[in-house]
């Protein structure tokens, strides 16, 4: 998309501008009162004022649907990554484009933390072969990338702000679907951030609060539409954040409650939070539990089309937590099509044989 | 046959030497569990600096298995029944494991950073590690987490005289805590880590006590809002200690471990000076001169008291005010010599 669009405009400036080419007298009459009027530099602007509406409009009408409805994480990363600086280049000569910038920026911040992730079982193996300066190393390499991973989720989470207000008291209004859910994803991009900070172990200044403001704004989405998510995220907050959790309510219990939701729905985002939660309290049994769910309910449900990618980053992030944990406990990563099972499960005796007594 | 026998040994106290060059064996290396609390648990900055720290236990030969509480009193417990081979608590809970640690938190024994910093660096010499060693446990690392300061819903509640008849949520297992909120007349309003945020928003406290790191994070603005404050006076330095089981870790762990410790300091300054940042010039109520010298008086008394009935330590308070007056040699305490 973007190739075509700059080559478009930039024929329409070379065009317009250094009047090289052969034009027609109709055209050099608009041009001349254009360039009267205005000079050359504001019919630049316009062009680029044009230019940057039509793409942003465009990105948002129809990359971010199309974005949804594939199922490459990798490639979504690479995508954002890569033109995060040109769509907000934009900004320049139009309205920041905010709503598109919680997506990127939350995007390019998985980027981070994958390599992240890398880093940490590269971090884990280390320490399983006893070799306290690849730790070290490995560790210092992870941080660096929390850092760029916190970095990229805050900047998602400012634009929430600038786009939406500051979360955390009244609800702002979201008119259609897609602001409900980019304000969903502002919420994720900001928790994201701050345990990028605190794994980066460096003072990046991003505020201790979003938690706790998050968890109030979770609740100003749907949660039916939103496949459980936004109670996830809430319940999530309850069990990480001393005395979030308000009385009467039990957050393993509406954990599981968004789980099933999101099984239902085919988009298992709430999965990632059950398994975060249990993690962050160390019961490693209850994120088997979560990750033995998700593959399971991904056999039997294939994700909408409209929410596969989502579905995936699910499973993506579980699968990283699934590699934690193998790699912990056998120095290597979930092998390949055993994302739900463990290396200590019980073998299957259950299959049938025929009785060799006679022939022995 | 002799020169054969010459040449083993020399070889096997080479091969020796290398191992002890290259550090520990695999065979030397010792599986030891960490139970760590944090707060927040397994994603949170406290678990996430220990697990920094595995890297460097590992070249002094002990492979950490770290595992995260989110429950201070479960770890604590747990470390007690030998489930866990060291421990990360708060200085309040560690004093059962160390008394002479855990009198460091002791009301108004530290004024600033500049002391707490003469504190540990004291306590870091090789030769206070008779201080740090109480029966089976060690203390192997002592990490500051910043001045402890009071939240007050009233600001015109500006006087420690005024405290009497309000509502502090209080640490209900700290009984220097209990005793002090007695002392000044207030009404103990049991609380924990969990709860204590809750109530003073909720209004169902008048006060309470917390160190800037919580003030954000759990936002204590809300109490604090519309005429609340924070008194700027320091009424104890809080501080996480790793507490081991001395037998079960290699001998000289404990030094390398503190060491370990006090390369982390300037970081964990930097954490508390950006959370003081944090609250905002207007809510911080600065007490006069005059005052502040009556509430040193005041917490002196409490302290002797509490050492008096067992709870403080007296070396430690005898310590930490020569550290207070190798800073302010002119206060009058560095001639009555009391702690």
């Amino acid at each position: 998309m973007s190739p075509y669009f700059l080559r478009f405009s930039s024929a329409i400036l070379h065009w317009v501008c250094p009047v090289r080419r052969w034009f027609s007298a109709k055209h050099a009459a608009v041009l001349a009162t254009t360039l009267a009027l205005a000079g050359c530099g504001a019919t630049r602007n316009v062009m680029y004022k044009t230019t940057g509406d039509v793409m942003v409009s465009f990105a948002q009408e129809h990359q971010t649907p199309f974005v949804l409805s594939t199922d490459d994480v990798s490639m979504n990363c690479g995508m954002s990554e890569a033109l995060a600086p040109m769509l907000m280049s934009f900004g320049r000569v139009r309205d920041e484009p905010h709503s598109l910038a919680v997506m990127i920026y939350g995007s390019a911040g998985m980027c981070a933390e994958s390599r992240a992730l890398n880093e940490e079982l590269r971090y884990m193996r280390a320490i399983r072969d006893q070799d306290p300066a690849e730790a070290e190393d490995a560790l210092i390499a992870q941080k660096r990338f929390n850092t760029l991973a916190a970095k990229r989720n805050y900047e998602a989470y400012q634009h929430l702000v600038a786009q939406y207000g500051e979360p955390g008291g009244a609800c702002p209004e979201l008119e259609e679907d897609y602001d409900e859910f980019i304000w969903m994803m502002g919420m994720i991009a900001g928790l994201q951030a701050l345990n990028n900070e605190i794994a980066s172990g460096a003072g990046l200044g991003v505020p201790k609060n979003i938690a706790a403001k998050v968890e109030r704004s979770a609740a100003c989405v749907d949660d039916d539409k939103w496949w459980g998510a936004p109670m996830a995220i809430r319940a999530t907050v309850w069990s990480m954040l001393p005395g979030a959790e308000p009385k009467g309510e039990n957050a393993s219990m509406r954990l599981a409650a968004a789980a099933k939701k999101g099984e239902r729905a085919g988009v298992r985002l709430a999965h990632v939070f059950q398994a975060l939660a249990a993690y962050g309290k160390g019961d490693m049994d209850a994120v088997k539990q979560v990750i033995r769910a998700h593959a399971k309910s991904k056999a039997n449900k294939e994700a909408p089309p409209e929410a596969r990618l989502l579905d995936e980053l699910a499973t993506t992030m579980l699968t990283g937590l699934s590699d934690r944990m193998w790699t912990e406990h056998t120095g290597h990563r979930t092998p390949m099509g055993a994302l739900g099972r463990f290396w200590d499960d019980k073998k299957q005796t259950t299959a049938e044989t025929v009785d060799l007594s006679d022939i022995l | 046959m002799k020169t054969r026998a010459i040449k083993k040994q020399l070889a096997g106290l080479a091969c020796a030497a290398a191992m002890t060059l290259s550090g520990f064996s695999n065979a030397e290396m010792m599986e030891r569990s960490f139970c760590v609390f944090d707060p927040i648990g397994a994603n949170g900055p406290l678990f996430n600096i220990m697990k920094t720290a595995k890297p460097s236990a590992l070249g002094w030969g002990v492979n950490l298995d770290l595992r995260a509480y989110t429950d201070e009193k479960v770890a604590a417990e747990d470390f007690k029944a030998g489930q866990c081979d060291a421990v990360l608590l708060t200085g309040t809970r560690a004093r059962e494991f160390n008394r002479f640690t855990g009198t460091l938190e002791a009301m108004g024994a530290i004024p600033g950073d500049e002391e707490m910093n003469l504190l540990l660096q004291t306590l870091n010499q090789p030769k206070a590690a008779a201080l740090l060693t109480q029966g089976e446990f060690e203390v192997a690392g002592i990490l500051p987490a910043g001045a402890v300061y009071l939240f007050i819903r009233d600001r015109n509640l500006d006087s420690v005289e005024e405290l009497q008849g309000k509502k502090i949520a209080t640490l209900d297992y700290d009984n220097a805590a209990l005793t002090m909120v007695r002392r000044v007349g207030a009404s103990v309003v049991s609380a924990n880590s969990s709860n204590f945020a809750g109530k003073f928003n909720n209004g169902n406290v008048d006060v309470a006590y917390a160190p800037a790191v919580a003030y954000t994070p759990l936002e204590l603005y809300k109490g604090l809002e519309p005429d609340g404050g924070v008194f700027n006076y320091k009424l104890a330095q809080m501080n996480f200690q790793i507490i081991i089981r001395q037998d079960r870790f290699p001998e000289g762990y404990g030094q390398l471990s503190r060491e370990y410790a006090a390369g982390r300091y300037e970081e964990a300054y930097q954490i508390i000076r950006d959370a003081e940042a944090e609250i905002k010039d207007e809510y911080w109520m600065r007490p006069a001169t005059q005052k502040l010298e009556g509430y040193d008086k005041l917490l002196r008394e409490v302290r002797m008291a509490l050492r008096d009935e067992g709870a403080y330590d007296s070396r430690a308070l005898t310590l930490m005010r020569k550290v207070r007056c190798k800073t302010n040699p002119t206060a009058g305490e560095c001639v009555e010599n009391l702690e």
